[in-house]
């Protein structure tokens, strides 16, 4: 993962060397730069060339050919979002339940175990989901094929125009996982996608073994063959590339671990939404977690209890309406039992644990990155605004959006950062991103602008 | 029976106002979890009780010390050392935890891996459902230990896994530590059904799973002679590290497991009804050497009851449960008797979320038909199925050095009016009748409404669970 990183930046720098005079540079001035550790640098000016930052801060030269975008003072520039973890390009698939000759005894892809597919080869760029995330400040992601336990490698792509092989950054980044079994063929059942788990670990390691003895002595011994299914897993097994692993409560959390355990990859954690019970163990285990913010909605009774106030509230400044509403909203509360008010109670605390999941996992120091798997783009920035009122800001907010999420992708050395060299990443709103009535106006994807409309 | 000093806590609060009450309701709560979570082994004074002990009669205005979870000391005029908390069962009955060793409870996402006629390696080590409220109305009805198993769609099913009610801790501390592993095997109609009859795999027949076992066994062994030979060669290799590295023969769960059952390390289980399938597989495990396996439901058993006896074989039946398919019309309910009388190790299980809160029930069943004593029906319930999972060492019966899992009831547990008041996991309260709030659900979705509550009942928690939808049928036979 690393070397693959890397090659793509020195690649990259080769190319702004010889190319480096032949681009214009782009510039803003007088805008407000909120950078990834929280500090906000106003009437600042930020400059770029050939998709890279070559400056930043109140005392910028702006270079002769540079296409400059006065901001007038009322534009906020961050660093582009990051989704860690994302299937938004991912084409539908539709799940072959064709009944086979021995349901025991499937294909490796029946089972869902298709490690060897590689998303840049199928990913569309002009899905919904992608349009979603672009329109949020999302300048970036690193996307999986939809399937069972191992639908594939993880790639990760610029979000720019329609073509994924141009936005494409670094491929094959991680395999993709989770406890998704199918019904009809083995592994119809959890324990039964544990245990394949398992045993394609030992079945890899020993094809493994055998093909270096070949090669090692290709006249002495036998000729093992290829199986590319296996092979796709060398990788994950020899911890040149982490299992990024999706798993939201806390008994598929301590199943995870227990098989990193047992077979011994890297592991990131993703989604993790009831990840606040487990904050010391993952701390101690070291596992990187991207978090959902997708959370479940607020109970229904809460909703209409908070109607109903917002209702009194309005009613009182009428004063003639306001002694028969409080009326009927004393007689409503009587008739609430004793064992549902408690089951209420601890509703709600679920609720707010819920809600405060990557507020703790900051808290906790764990630096969580970003999500988007099994969130709807219509609730971003409601759940975004839920975080907030739950105690979280945007300082957070912007850290885990961007810099954490490029840590834990092993990426935070090119992008996640306002910083000379990073990937000229961001994304323009008229106010700080989490006001209200922000919106945003521009991205600005590897150094393209693109307009918002 | 004395209040607790939470109890005492619940009752005042009772008398409060509502949202006092719910505050108490989640102090209480919450250091009841807390308590399971962190597996306390508890210390208690349980006063003047009639002692059901299993072993060693009953004994009349009895006390029973548990320290730090172990029973200490059976005895009169016991004194309590400090800070244990003290019980008086005056008119009182304690018996042993109910122990059943046949469940489908707490079991996550598929009890039966169907797809193929052999699954040992799979386990239900691996899907513990730490939440199944099931759990907490099984310890109402005094049951303490539960065999959680996998289904009877295959010849070889999975592993099971052996665990103690300490409802509130997570998927290790559920489990007994102590017991030995399990595997579950079934014969006859379900087998030929799901495999021969669904998919046209073998087994189709009776003879046909004869032969799977016999099979996977010889294979099994097969393996292992040469991942022997390997794991020699290479331990050879890994000391020099000289030359080539000896071509891996991969390790292949599935025969490890069969292996083990070969060398005594797991205990079958095995769904069964008719005497001639039950003799079979006496005689293929004469064959392979495998010892110390019990028979579940095995309703012919009576019919074959000698023979069990001979080849030391146990048996885990139903009280009177029969008639749900073809396979299962001859039935009596004398078999347990019958069995028990021929010196089988014989166990009543529940194989049932309802049935499971009242075994003693089930048990006074084989009194009524087949005139066992009280003791001997009792023990179906507890040192019999102790027995069959191994783990008659530690629990099964009330005696001095076992683990303290207990129930405290308010009449003889045979009678129909009795009530299980109280019961204890390594002398820790798990539920106290006293104390019992209506909501024990362990997890709350936001989203959930309060009266979402799974149902209980025979046919949700099947043997066959998740295999009929996918053969496409309308039945839901039990088993």
């Amino acid at each position: 993962m690393h070397k693959l990183s890397l090659g793509l930046l020195l690649s990259l720098s080769l190319f702004s060397q010889t190319k480096a005079q032949q681009l214009p540079a782009y510039a803003f001035k007088n805008v407000t730069i909120h950078t990834h550790d929280g500090k906000s640098i106003e009437k600042a000016s930020i400059v770029w060339r050939n998709g890279s930052i070559t400056d930043y801060g109140t005392k910028v030269s702006i270079p002769f050919d540079a296409k400059v975008t006065d901001g007038g003072d009322s534009l906020h520039i961050y660093p582009g979002f990051i989704d860690g973890f994302s299937e938004m390009a991912a084409p539908d698939e539709k799940p072959n339940t064709d009944r086979v000759e021995k349901p025991g005894e499937p294909p490796y892809d029946r089972s869902g175990i298709q490690p060897e597919r590689i998303p840049s080869a199928s990913a569309d760029f002009s899905k919904k989901d992608v349009k979603d995330a672009q329109k949020e400040g999302f300048t970036s992601a690193l996307i999986g094929l939809k399937g069972l336990m191992l639908p594939g490698q993880l790639d990760f792509f610029h979000l720019g125009g329609k073509d994924a092989q141009s936005n494409l950054l670094v491929s094959s980044l991680g395999q993709k996982g989770a406890f998704k079994n199918t019904r009809n063929v083995y592994p119809s059942t959890l324990m039964g996608t544990m245990y394949l788990f398992r045993q394609l670990w030992e079945n890899a390691s020993a094809l493994q073994i055998k093909q270096q003895s070949y090669e090692s002595n290709p006249t002495k011994n036998d000729n093992p063959g290829r199986d590319l299914t296996l092979e796709a897993l060398y990788p994950v097994i020899n911890k040149k590339q982490p299992l990024y692993f999706q798993a939201d409560d806390k008994e598929s959390i301590e199943r995870i671990l227990k098989l990193k355990k047992e077979l011994g990859f890297d592991l990131v954690l993703v989604s993790a939404k009831e990840a606040f019970r487990y904050t010391d163990l993952l701390k101690k285990e070291k596992v990187p977690v991207l978090v959902s913010f997708d959370f479940p909605g607020k109970p229904d009774w809460k909703v209409k209890e908070e109607k109903a106030e917002k209702a009194a509230k309005e009613a009182k400044k009428d004063s003639t309406n306001a002694k028969t509403d409080s009326t009927i909203a004393k007689k409503v509360e009587k008739e609430v039992p004793a064992d549902i008010i408690a089951f209420r109670a601890k509703q709600m605390s679920a609720y707010n644990d819920f809600v405060k999941n990557t507020k703790t996992l900051l808290d906790a120091g764990l630096n969580p990155g970003f999500s988007s798997i099994g969130l709807k783009w219509a609730d971003f920035s409601k759940n975004i605004e839920s975080m907030i009122e739950a105690g979280m800001t945007e300082n957070e907010l912007v850290s885990v959006l961007t810099e954490n999420t490029a840590k834990v992708l092993g990426l935070s050395n090119q992008t996640g950062k306002i910083e000379n060299g990073y990937l000229a990443d961001f994304a323009v709103f008229t106010k700080p991103f989490t006001a209200k009535k922000a919106k945003l106006l521009q991205r600005v994807v590897k150094g393209e602008v693109y307009e918002l409309n | 029976m004395n209040l607790t000093r939470k109890d005492e806590l619940m009752n005042f609060k009772m008398k409060t106002k509502q949202t006092a009450l719910f505050i108490g309701f989640l102090f209480v709560f919450g250091m009841m979890v807390n308590v399971a979570s962190a597996q306390k082994k508890g210390s208690v004074l349980i006063k003047n009780a009639t002692v059901i002990t299993i072993t060693n009669g009953d004994m009349e205005g009895t006390d029973i010390l548990v320290k730090d979870g172990i029973i200490a000391e059976i005895g009169k005029n016991l004194k309590a050392p400090k800070g244990a908390e003290v019980v008086d069962a005056t008119g009182k009955f304690v018996m042993p935890g109910i122990i059943d060793a046949h469940s489908h409870l707490a079991i996550t996402n598929g009890v039966n891996e169907w797809t193929n006629p052999v699954t040992a390696e799979v386990s239900m080590e691996d899907v513990i459902d730490p939440n199944d409220v099931g759990m907490y109305a099984a310890l109402a009805g005094g049951v303490t230990s539960i065999h959680v198993m996998h289904g009877s769609a295959n010849v070889i099913g999975g592993q099971g896994e052996t665990i103690k009610l300490r409802y509130g801790a997570d998927q290790e501390g559920l489990k007994f530590s102590e017991a030995p592993r399990t595997i579950k095997f079934a014969l006859g109609e379900n087998p030929t059904r799901v495999h021969g009859q669904g998919f046209n795999v073998q087994p189709r027949s009776r003879m046909g799973v004869e032969q799977i076992v016999r099979q996977t066994f010889d294979a099994a062994i097969d393996y292992k002679a040469k991942r022997d030979a390997y794991m020699e060669e290479f331990a050879k290799w890994n000391k020099r590290k000289k030359g080539d590295q000896p071509n891996p023969v991969a390790k292949n769960i599935r025969y490890d497991v069969i292996n083990d059952i070969i060398a005594g390390k797991v205990l079958v289980h095995c769904h069964s009804y008719r005497a001639d399938e039950i003799g079979m597989l006496m005689r293929v495990f004469k064959d392979y050497g495998v010892e110390n396996y019990t028979f579940q439901h095995v309703l012919e058993g009576f019919k074959v009851a000698p023979e069990l006896a001979k080849h030391k074989a146990h048996a885990s039946t139903f009280s009177d449960w029969w008639a749900y398919k073809f396979e299962v019309y001859y039935a009596s309910a004398y078999n347990a008797a019958i069995m028990n009388k021929y010196g089988v190790v014989t166990s009543i299980n529940s194989d049932s979320e309802e049935l499971i809160r009242h075994l003693n029930h089930e048990a006074a069943k084989v009194v009524k038909y087949g005139g066992v004593t009280d003791n001997e029906a009792l023990m179906m319930i507890t040192l019999n199925p102790a027995k069959q999972l191994g783990i008659d060492k530690y629990v099964g019966s009330i005696e001095k050095g076992k683990q303290a899992d207990l129930g405290i009831w308010s009449a003889h547990p045979l009678s129909i009016y009795a009530i299980c008041e109280q019961t204890f996991v390594d002398g820790t309260s798990y539920f106290n009748k006293a104390n019992d709030p209506a909501d024990m659900r362990l997890v709350i979705s936001p989203e959930d409404d309060y009266e979402l509550v799974v149902s209980a009942g025979r046919n949700n928690d099947s043997c066959m669970e998740g295999v009929f939808e996918v053969l496409g049928e309308q039945t839901h036979s039990h088993e």
